[in-house]
């Protein structure tokens, strides 16, 4: 065998033309790809930075991009030797494009020179989607954890309701307008239980724990979903209601709150009433919206009412002091 | 050790043995039975507590049962096709096999395979992987399962520290359909 024939042995994507384009030799990966090929310009139509050149600008070339006329997607990339009687070797590859080639035109192993890495990078290919597979699930497994130990961080684990840290969560969120679509005001309840530690005493704490989850299945019923509803302390609730800042609407929502925790609840067999006080901060009261502005004085209105009597809701004047609250002051009492 | 090696385990555990071997096997061998952590390098004697906690529970011993695992993760159709990849026939596949490791450390750097070189005998080869029983049990599975695939009848056999593939039959059955360019092809 000489020399010649070997070279293009050794090279499955060759193509040999003479001066005038005729095919006088193309390799059998090329053959499979574009299928047989008599003529240059029937088969291929240079592109990119040759887009137009002739066979002899081709062959002056650094790179020649080809493609195939059969398959206009396919577009081969290689380079091109001009040879002494006129004719042009190239000998192509398919780049960037190989994994396509490959499902395309089903080339195997075989299509490829031994020396050719196509091999490798298919191997790559898949190992990395695999790998890619893995991850993105095991990923998803981490995002649910995640999520189920952001839920726990922020639940009050006895009554299921927002804890301390959700609370502050839900206010920021408020306060930033995130939570609805029209950021608007909203009021913070500030809750207290009336007669809770003498159930508590008299009947043992695991009535009083669950006397507080009935009290919080009450608040839900009464309450709609997009409001917070929070366990801060032991028998201290807070109420979050967006959308909320007419006082006669709070002292309303105040009343039907009070009476549906004084209905009498029966646990472990005996009947048991308790009452409740409520203090509300409402934000269209403030300059500049501040959660420890307005929960200290949702707690200081929260006090007043109790001091006052049991089961009634006063409203916190807000910036414009005791003065501004001639007739909004709260009067809550059932 | 990759964590890709004690996930695998735990797979293979939970989908042969059933979740309740896994989390008993994890507990006891002091992993988190929710699952292995995938990309963090893990200790070596995590997957050697493992094996010995699942062997137990099943009743086999841990070289067993790290041939059955070998011979199950060469059956996932992903690793099944990454390892078709180096052969277009069985015996090309095992004297390829010096390049495992260079082809683990190209996908990824930390997956410390064991070097095996591999000598031809008359009727097959003798493979002499740098690793302990475990592994090569192991290797002995992944051999099994793709002599199989193949369709070639090979007896596989572990003598000292050295694996012998005899193969008197070479064109056993038409094996498991494999294409390069479509995975659907033979994919379980």
């Amino acid at each position: 065998m000489n020399l010649e024939r070997a070279a293009l042995m050794l090279m499955p994507m060759h193509l040999h033309v003479d001066a005038a384009g005729r095919v006088l030799s193309a390799g059998s990966t090329l053959q499979r790809m574009v299928g047989p090929v008599r003529d240059f310009d029937a088969a291929f139509e240079p592109v990119g930075p040759v887009a137009g050149a002739s066979l002899a600008q081709l062959a002056a070339a650094e790179r020649v991009f080809l493609r195939s006329r059969a398959d206009p997607g396919q577009v081969l990339r290689g380079r091109a030797i001009a040879l002494a009687d006129g004719g042009l070797v190239f000998n192509l590859g398919l780049g960037i494009g190989l994994v396509e080639a490959i499902r395309n035109h089903e080339l195997t192993d075989r299509d490829f020179a031994p020396s050719d890495l196509a091999m490798e990078f298919l191997f790559l290919h898949e190992a990395n989607n695999a790998m890619m597979d893995e991850l993105s699930q095991a990923n998803l497994r981490l995002e649910e954890a995640r999520r189920r130990a952001e839920a726990q961080a922020f639940t009050d684990p006895l009554t299921g309701l927002s804890n301390r840290r959700g609370l502050q969560l839900s206010f920021e969120a408020l306060r930033q307008g995130t939570l609805h679509a029209a950021p608007g005001h909203f009021a913070l309840v500030a809750m207290d239980l009336d007669r809770f530690k003498e159930l508590n005493d008299s009947r043992g704490h695991a009535v009083g724990d669950a006397m507080l989850c009935e009290v919080a299945a009450r608040l839900r019923a009464i309450t709609r979903s997009c409001d917070t509803i929070a366990r801060t302390g032991g028998d201290e609730f807070v109420l979050l209601l967006p959308g909320i800042s007419d006082p006669a609407a709070l002292e309303q929502l105040g009343r039907r709150i009070v009476r549906r925790i004084e209905a009498p609840a029966r646990i472990a067999g005996a009947v048991s009433r308790i009452s409740a006080s409520l203090g509300v901060a409402i934000s269209s009261r403030y300059a500049r919206i501040d959660w420890s502005r307005m929960e200290s004085d949702a707690d200081a209105a929260l006090y007043r009412a109790k001091r006052e009597g049991q089961g009634l809701l006063r409203i916190a004047p807000g910036d414009h002091g005791e003065a501004g609250l001639a007739g909004g002051r709260g009067n809550g009492g059932v | 050790m990759h964590g890709l090696v004690n996930r695998s385990i735990e797979y293979f555990a939970r989908q042969t043995h059933g979740d309740a071997v896994w989390t008993a096997a994890a507990t006891a061998a002091g992993v988190d039975p929710r699952g292995v952590e995938l990309m963090c390098e893990q200790d070596d004697s995590t997957a050697r507590r493992l094996l010995h906690e699942i062997a137990a529970l099943v009743g086999c011993s841990p070289p067993e049962l790290a041939g059955d695992i070998g011979a199950w993760v060469a059956q996932r159709s992903a690793i099944r096709r990454l390892l078709r990849f180096a052969g277009r026939d069985f015996a090309s596949f095992v004297t390829t096999l010096d390049e495992l490791r260079g082809r683990a450390r190209l996908v990824l750097r930390d997956l410390e395979l064991p070097a095996i070189s591999v000598a031809p005998l008359p009727r097959g080869w003798k493979l002499t992987p740098a690793c302990d029983e475990v592994w090569l049990h192991a290797l002995a599975g992944v051999l099994h399962a793709m002599a199989d695939d193949y369709g070639v009848l090979a007896v596989i056999e572990i003598r000292g520290d050295a694996i012998l593939v005899d193969v008197p039959v070479v064109d056993f059955n038409e094996g498991r359909p494999f294409s390069i360019s479509d995975p659907s092809v033979g994919a379980a």
